[in-house]
C-alpha cells in the first residue's frame, strides 16, 4: 500500500531535480527499499569463467568507501552517463552493465550506505562503508587478516547484487530492462 | 633426511606469520634448504606470458584509472608480481591477476582444494590461504630487497600449491613443508 504511494512521489521529485537540480529534494537518508548500482566493466571485473570478481566493489583509494549510485533519484540513464565517463578501455575497463543491490540488503551484510553528495562527488551518489579496523597505506596490501576480511565483504557485496547487463554498452541510453536487485536471502556475517 | 616445519604452530607462531621470517628464525642455514627454480611446461609457460603481458598492461595504469582517484601501480610492485609470476611452480595454475584502486596487484587461485589470495605492494605482501579442509592460514611479509622477494614468492607459492594443488583430496588441519637435506 505505501509502496506505490513512494514511488508517485519520487517522481516529481526525479522531474524536478532534471529541471531545476534540486538536490534538497533527495532525501539524505537512504530508504532499505532503494537500489543502488555499482558500475561494471570487464573484462577488468570479471574471471575467466565470466563471473562477477569481488574486484568490481573494491573501495577507493585512501578510504574504506564503495562508490555507488542511487538509482530511484538519478534515474538509470544518468547512471550509464556517469558509468561511461569513467570508463577506461586503456585500463581493460570497458562498461558492461551495472551490480543491482538493495540497501536493506546491504545492511543486513553489516555495512551501512550513505549519502555522499558533496563536493568532488554529486548529487544521488552513495558510499557503501567498509569496516576494516586498520588504516590503508598507499600502494601497499592491508595486513593478511585485515585483507582477508576486506575479500569476504566484497564477495558478501558480490552474493547480494545482480549484475545486469547492459545489452548495447555503446548507446548512450539505457535500453535494457527494470534493474532489480536479487531477492533478499540470508546472508553470513562473519 | 627429511625435515617437517609447521608453519601453523599455535604455540611458536603469531597468526600471521610471515613464511621468510618463520624459515630463517626456525633455520639457520636457510639457503641451503631454498627451492630449486621450478621449470615451467610448454602450457604453464603460454598462459605465463599472457600473466605477464596482462602485467605488463597493468603496469601501464596511470593516476585515476578507475574514474574513483585510483593509484598507478609502482614500478616496484609491478616487479614483484613479475617475480611471483615467474617463481609459480609446475603443476600450479597461473592465478587471476588483477589491479586494485590503492595501486597493488592481487593474485588469487581457486582450486577444488581451496582458494589463496596474495595482495603485492610496493614493499611487502600479504594473503591467506582458505584451504578446504583445516583453518585459515595468513601470509605476509617484507619484499624490500631480492632475497625477502625470492624466498617469499618461492615459499608462499610452496605453500599455495600444496594446499590448492596436491593430489590428496583431503587437507591436513597443520600444513608442513618438506625439505631435504642436501648431501654434503
Amino acid at each position: 500500500m505505501l509502496r506505490p504511494v513512494l514511488v508517485l512521489l519520487r517522481i516529481p521529485s526525479k522531474l524536478l531535480n532534471r529541471l531545476f537540480n534540486l538536490c534538497w529534494l533527495v532525501p539524505e537518508y537512504l530508504s532499505g527499499d532503494e537500489r543502488i548500482l555499482r558500475a561494471v566493466y570487464t573484462p577488468l571485473y570479471f574471471d575467466k569463467n565470466n563471473k562477477l570478481k569481488p574486484t568490481a566493489f573494491h573501495p577507493s583509494p585512501h578510504t574504506v568507501d564503495i562508490s555507488v549510485m542511487r538509482c530511484e533519484y538519478l534515474g538509470v540513464q544518468f547512471c550509464k552517463q556517469k558509468a561511461l565517463a569513467i570508463e577506461n578501455p586503456a585500463a581493460r575497463k570497458n562498461y558492461s552493465g551495472f551490480a543491482v543491490l538493495a540497501v536493506r540488503a546491504v545492511r543486513r551484510c553489516g555495512l551501512d550506505v550513505v549519502d555522499s553528495r558533496a563536493k568532488p562527488n554529486y548529487c544521488g551518489h552513495a558510499d557503501i562503508k567498509l569496516v576494516l579496523g586498520e588504516a590503508i597505506d598507499p600502494q601497499e596490501p592491508l595486513s593478511a587478516i585485515a585483507g582477508e576480511r576486506l575479500l569476504e565483504l566484497k564477495k558478501m557485496l558480490v552474493g547480494v547484487s545482480n549484475y545486469t547487463p547492459d545489452p548495447n554498452p555503446r548507446d548512450k541510453e539505457w535500453r535494457g530492462g527494470k534493474l532489480k536487485p536479487p531477492k533478499e536471502q540470508k546472508v553470513a556475517v562473519r | 633426511m627429511n625435515r617437517s616445519i609447521s608453519i601453523t604452530d599455535p604455540l611458536r607462531n603469531t597468526p600471521t606469520t610471515s613464511i621468510v621470517e618463520f624459515a630463517r628464525h626456525h633455520f639457520s642455514p636457510y639457503d641451503f634448504f631454498r627451492l630449486q627454480t621450478p621449470v615451467p611446461s610448454a602450457n604453464a609457460s603460454s598462459a605465463a606470458v599472457a600473466a605477464g603481458a596482462t602485467l605488463l598492461q597493468f603496469s601501464k595504469l596511470q593516476a585515476d584509472w578507475d574514474g574513483y582517484g585510483a593509484l598507478p601501480l609502482t614500478s616496484e610492485s609491478c616487479a614483484h608480481a613479475h617475480h611471483f609470476l615467474s617463481a609459480t611452480p609446475e603443476g600450479m595454475v597461473i592465478p587471476e591477476i588483477s589491479p586494485t584502486a590503492n595501486g597493488t596487484i592481487t593474485f588469487e587461485w581457486e582450486s577444488g582444494g581451496g582458494e589463496a589470495y596474495l595482495e603485492i605492494g610496493r614493499t611487502r605482501y600479504s594473503g591467506h590461504i582458505r584451504p578446504r579442509h583445516g583453518r585459515v592460514i595468513y601470509l605476509q611479509g617484507q619484499l624490500a630487497d631480492s632475497l625477502q622477494e625470492k624466498l617469499a614468492s618461492e615459499q608462499a607459492l610452496l605453500v599455495i600449491k600444496q594446499l590448492l594443488y596436491a593430489s590428496s583430496g583431503s587437507g591436513p588441519s597443520t600444513h608442513t613443508i618438506q625439505i631435504t637435506q642436501p648431501a654434503f
